[in-house]
């Protein structure tokens, strides 16, 4: 018997959405971080930010969208402290900031170009790099078309000027494994 | 900053898709290639979702379904696929795929068997035939189903039980292009291909997001402008979209009040001296709304009531914009417009169509390499199987009508069945029928391989009628919102586990070839309906179809001597070629690059004094003197404007990565993962007056109901407008959607509701 068998009309609703988010969803995927760790918004330097944050978590809190994650395990370097996970969750880059309004250590700082990454394509794993027509990267960043866009050869491509790292084209990116990744940078201080 | 992409590089990339659909053993000509290394069996066929066609090598290993990749032979797409292709094997494989029939039992869907199923069925059907009429009933199929299925239907509904009551899904999305192509032209489907596309100096996109909805297509735009940086690309819709990338010129109407547009354009294409007199002496008649011939001085003056000022009155599209389009559009020398559901689902979508139109003949840019009025269709075999097919409440297969008595008599002799079976009035169009179905007018009826619970216009409405009367839902997948009002719902084979046709946007029939058994107990859907057929009493009338191939042998000699002729595309030709484009008249015809001129034979065949003076005989149906037709169509606004109570124009649309109910791209988490769920588009001006911010959830509100979305604040829709894509299930917007339709295709206006939003 499988699971169709009983339906009713009552029934239908709940089933039909659990039904899709057990086997049309799964999109939960490895938790530990491909590509850089990357820190929220509001870090002017990484090794500044490693001294400065007390790991109290309020950012953590504050996140409306719960990016913000603490890191554990392996990466000893930085375990313990807030991260963005962006194939988990993305930063959405909030006109207000509230991660950066509640830190009262001074490890995050509210600057003039907010910028945490730098979004950059495995070439081997992108769906476009392998002759498929995907543009999911470049559909949705949410600075349409200056940070990610589409070169004259159909494929993805990054101005890491422009581009600030909220990882959202690496959520959406339907290649398996990923085919963006969010890098460190070194301009990330806005120094 | 854009590395500069060279020719040479582009060939690269294509060589690299042959090759790897190159390698490996021929098994069958042109059809089925191994790859010992594998063990990969690699079928050719057609991808299962949009209306671009492109062809796929679908990699089977031991029986299942294992990979899809482009086809590099294939002249449509040359080994490109886009993501949603991709992930077709997820869809074959899915879980929600449906494996054996369920009938309502206490209210609960339970298993049945296919006898009890079957019988259950026609006992239902042949009571209601008996106790109310044949009209009593009806069916609804897709522009999905592949010609075959829909041929069996027709058959079945049209010929046997005798009602025209036979509808599909293509009435919510084509019917106003075939309405423009009828009126205009004279006859149904564009005069060119796509081959025209890299023959172009414009392109003129109006409501259509190409990149999102016929990706392909796009990519081949793309490439063409990238090799030809003088290529010009003209966008028109109220929102920018991934297209953009593209644009050098994006004119923003408001919803629904474009038509002024597209009459200030021809207004300046002659003012301007573009227009081409020659063409327009003889090869075109002028006409009014009430069928009235006029000359081209009266079409001239009519057009004075759209200056472009004018036009930016009713629009909103600055007149220095229209004047540009206009002249890019009379300055190039050849022009390709390409439109879809923008123009289409519109309360005026026939005259759309039919204005776009108007800008191509005015300036003889048709018939020629380059140039053409080229519709994009939406599903896979709308063209093939409905528009050609005949799978509309007026038509019979293969472009036969059945007000026609010769028609009547033609198809019914085909048929085996008494003419008199068939009526000779049209039956009831898709929101007729589900308003007699709420009516009770309509008792039974039979859903195929389409969710209309879900996609219907305004669709809450119809569901009163789904729940009430006798539903029958063949279907792959379960559930469905549709298989929620189903009494009884019948597993249907998928794309790999059945043989048929395709049909797609420029007149090109794929052959797809069967390549795994069924799943479950699952049946292909022409089969279903000839042994419903049968158990209904007509056992004589569908004794003979035991293969597709009979099918189509049978639909393919309906289309002798039309201007659809299929006679050259036998199955055994199909399986070895890239599809063929008719008229295809005899085996040995390459198919027609170009309709109505020379190298088309049904043109070549004309009488020389009929082509003389003349490129082109527009010998369609509906045209008279093979001229086609200027329409002098008014401005007219939207059904449902906005007003102070609603003020936003809400429109939908598609996004890549999802296709319609998501039946089949839900199947895949990578696709689902690009998209997770429903959201509502809104301008950051609008946004900031309505006091949301991105990612806030909002209400959305419009006369027939409200729904919550997540609002994404982004500059893509014009302020005033909002936008929702209308894939998720679990946020049907097609419910807020306005049922008004289109007087003259009955194509409902999706495109423009007035709607309100706020925060929650
Ligand atoms: S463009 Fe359309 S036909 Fe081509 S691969 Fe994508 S969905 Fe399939």
């Amino acid at each position: 018997m499988t699971s169709a068998d009983h339906i009713s009309r009552s029934e239908f609703f709940s089933s039909f959405i659990t039904k899709i988010k057990s086997s049309y969803s799964g999109t939960a995927k490895k938790i530990s971080v491909v590509g850089d760790v990357v820190f929220p918004p509001g870090v002017t330097g990484i090794d500044h930010f490693l001294s400065t944050c007390n790991r109290c978590d309020k950012c953590v809190a504050a996140c409306p969208h719960e990016s913000i994650r603490i890191l554990h395990g392996d990466e000893a370097k930085y375990s313990g402290y807030p991260i963005i996970d962006s194939q988990i969750q993305p930063c959405f880059f909030c006109g207000d900031f509230p991660c950066i309004s509640v830190c009262d250590t001074g490890a995050l700082i509210k600057q003039n170009n907010m910028k945490i990454g730098v979004a950059e394509i495995i070439t081997e794993n992108c769906l476009a790099h392998s002759g498929n027509f995907c543009q999911s990267c470049i559909n949705n960043c949410p600075l349409i078309g200056k940070a990610i866009f589409c070169g004259t050869n159909g494929k993805p491509e990054i101005n890491k000027e422009v581009c600030n790292g909220c990882g959202i084209c690496v959520q959406v990116c339907p290649a398996e494994p990923v085919g963006i990744i969010i890098k460190q940078t070194k301009e990330l201080p806005c120094q | 900053m854009n590395k500069k992409q060279t020719r040479r590089e582009f060939i690269k990339v294509t060589a690299a898709a042959s090759t790897a659909a190159g390698i490996g053993v021929t098994l069958f000509p042109g059809m089925t290639f191994a790859d010992q290394k594998s063990g990969t069996n690699w079928h050719k066929s057609v991808c299962r979702y949009c209306g671009v066609g492109c062809g796929v090598m679908i990699g089977e290993k031991g029986g299942k379904i294992v990979k899809v990749k482009g086809d590099a032979q294939n002249t449509i797409n040359k080994g490109h696929l886009c993501v949603k292709a991709f992930y077709l094997p997820k869809a074959v494989n899915a879980k929600t795929r449906l494996h054996h029939p369920m009938i309502r039992k206490n209210g609960k869907l339970v298993k049945a068997s296919w006898d009890e199923a079957m019988k259950l069925v026609a006992t239902k059907f042949n009571d209601i035939r008996k106790n109310h009429g044949g009209n009593a009933l009806a069916f609804y199929g897709s522009g999905q189903a592949e010609t075959e299925e829909t041929y069996m239907a027709n058959k079945l509904f049209k010929g046997c039980i005798g009602t025209n009551n036979v509808e599909g899904n293509p009435r919510l999305c084509m019917a106003s292009a075939v309405g423009g192509y009828l009126t205009s032209l004279g006859a149904d489907e564009p005069a060119g291909t796509y081959e025209d596309i890299e023959k172009t100096e414009l392109f003129f996109l109006a409501g259509s997001n190409t990149a999102e909805a016929h990706p392909i297509v796009f990519e081949r735009i793309m490439r063409h402008k990238a090799m030809n940086p003088n290529v010009k690309i003209i966008i028109l819709d109220p929102r920018k979209t991934p297209t953009d990338q593209v644009a050098d010129l994006h004119l923003f109407p408001k919803p629904g009040y474009d038509l002024a547009v597209f009459n200030a354009m021809a207004h300046i294409l002659i003012k301007e001296g573009f227009a081409d007199d020659a063409f327009i002496k003889n090869h075109l008649f002028f006409k009014d709304n009430k069928k009235n011939k006029h000359s081209f001085e009266e079409y001239k003056k009519f057009l004075e009531d759209y200056t472009p000022e004018i036009a930016e009155e009713i629009s909103g599209v600055p007149a220095k914009d229209i004047v540009k389009a206009a002249r890019m559009f009379g300055k190039a020398k050849t022009a390709m417009s390409m439109w879809t559901m923008g123009l289409n689902q519109r309360k005026r979508g026939v005259w759309a169509n039919n204005l776009v139109h108007n800008l191509h003949l005015i300036t003889g840019k048709i018939g020629v390499p380059g140039s053409d009025s080229f519709s994009l269709t939406g599903q896979p075999n709308a063209c093939g199987g409905v528009r050609e097919g005949g799978g509309l409440c007026h038509l019979l297969p293969g472009h036969h009508l059945v007000v026609k008595e010769a028609h009547r008599e033609k198809v019914a002799k085909v048929w085996g069945v008494p003419a008199s079976n068939i009526q000779p009035k049209p039956g009831k169009h898709t929101i007729a029928m589900f308003s007699a179905l709420n009516a009770g007018e309509i008792k039974g009826m039979y859903i195929m391989c389409t969710n209309p619970a879900q996609s219907l216009p305004n669709a809450k409405k119809y569901w009163k009628g789904l729940k009430e009367q006798f539903i029958v839902v063949a279907e792959s997948f379960f559930p469905t919102m549709t298989t929620e009002y189903a009494d009884v719902v019948l597993p249907a084979s998928f794309w790999t586990e059945k043989e048929g046709v395709y049909g797609c946007t420029e007149r090109r029939s794929q052959y797809m070839p069967q390549i795994t058994d069924p799943q479950g107990e699952a049946k292909w859907d022409a089969f279903i309906l000839r042994d419903l057929g049968k158990e209904m009493g007509f056992e004589r009338e569908f004794a003979k179809y035991e293969t597709a191939e009979i099918m189509w042998d049978e639909y393919r000699g309906l289309t002798k001597g039309k201007d659809m002729n299929l006679m050259g595309a036998s199955y055994n030709r199909l399986k070895k070629v890239r599809g063929l484009v008719w008229p295809v008249p005899t085996e040995n015809h390459p198919g027609t690059y170009k309709r109505f001129t020379d190298g088309d034979p049904i043109y070549d065949a004309l009488p020389a004094e009929k082509k003389k003076g003349r490129r082109m005989y527009f010998y369609g149906p509906k045209a008279k003197d093979g001229r086609a037709t200027v329409w002098m169509r008014p401005h007219d606004g939207p059904g449902e404007p906005t007003s102070a109570e609603y003020p936003f124009a809400l429109t939908t649309g598609r996004i890549l990565e999802q296709w319609h109910t998501m039946t089949m791209t839900g199947t895949s988490p990578q696709l689902n993962r690009s998209v997770p769920h429903a959201y509502v588009e809104i301008n950051p001006a609008d946004a900031r007056s309505k006091g949301i911010t991105n990612k806030d959830q909002v209400i959305i509100e419009t006369r027939r109901g409200e729904m919550q979305f997540e609002a994404r604040v982004i500059d893509r829709p014009i302020p005033g407008t909002i936008f929702v894509p209308w894939h998720w299930p679990d946020k049907p917007i097609n419910v807020l959607c306005s049922d008004i339709f289109d007087p003259g295709s009955k194509e409902p206006e999706y495109k423009v509701a007035a709607a309100r939003i706020r925060k929650v």
